[in-house]
């Protein structure tokens, strides 16, 4: 595995951790500001939320590093080839499908009294950590070994 | 038979080049994932990626890629 495969796995470590710390921030601190959780679930929503949010500020300023890495190495073209700019696409593809169904599901709920608030802050999460997550699971699709069949 | 309907011989003309994927992925500018993609039909490359995998293995594009129908 040459170096710029190493940095591209680790940008993947990076991206799905990501993921989790971006739906745990947003879904924790929408438990935490709610009125219709009880009163026991806000401290515990506090801490997730602000365990979320430092995985996020971490791992991101982590993936970007490695990203300024792989970019000072092969330059942007390379990094920002057809298959790179391919993964991208299919993901966002993918989480456009997971941001409808969450905007659907946030409708439906709230017509049965569920606080809009709390809604908005677990679907976004999960629609955005979808993202992070389709390009990490399209990415490995180009995973292989030399001469690999 | 590949999924996008397209075939290539790039294994056999990078071997018989004497190329790793590597190389390749080098001379065409791209990463080897993506050279391993092609090659593996994982991915269906632009015209444009085609026509420059043909020149950097010094083979006219339709010796490295045609259609699955044509085989």
């Amino acid at each position: 595995m040459d170096q710029l495969e190493a940095l591209n796995a680790r940008m993947r470590v990076c991206l799905l951790c990501q993921a989790a710390g971006f739906f745990a921030w947003q879904a924790g601190g929408g438990v935490a500001a709610s009125e219709q959780m009880p009163a026991s679930l806000s401290a515990t929503g506090l801490i997730v939320s602000l365990l979320g949010f430092g995985l996020w500020l971490v791992t991101i300023s982590l993936y970007f590093m490695d990203a300024r890495r792989a970019y000072k190495s092969v330059g942007y073209d390379v990094i920002n080839d057809e298959w790179a700019r391919d993964v991208r696409r299919r993901a966002a593809e993918a989480a456009f499908w997971v941001i409808t169904l969450c905007t659907v599901l946030a409708m439906t709920l709230s017509n049965f009294g569920v606080e809009g608030a709390l809604l908005l802050k677990i679907l976004t999460g999960l629609s955005v950590s979808s993202f992070f997550v389709a390009t990490v699971v399209y990415d490995r699709r180009g995973e292989g070994e030399e001469d690999a069949a | 038979m590949s999924r996008s309907g397209l075939e290539n011989a790039m294994k056999a003309l990078r071997a018989e080049a004497g190329l790793t994927q590597a190389d390749l992925a080098a001379r065409v500018g791209v990463t080897r994932k993506t050279i391993n993609t092609v090659e593996n039909g994982v991915f269906t490359p632009s015209a444009l990626l085609a026509l420059k995998i043909a020149r950097a293995l010094g083979q006219p594009v339709e010796q490295v890629f045609w259609l699955s129908d044509e085989a």
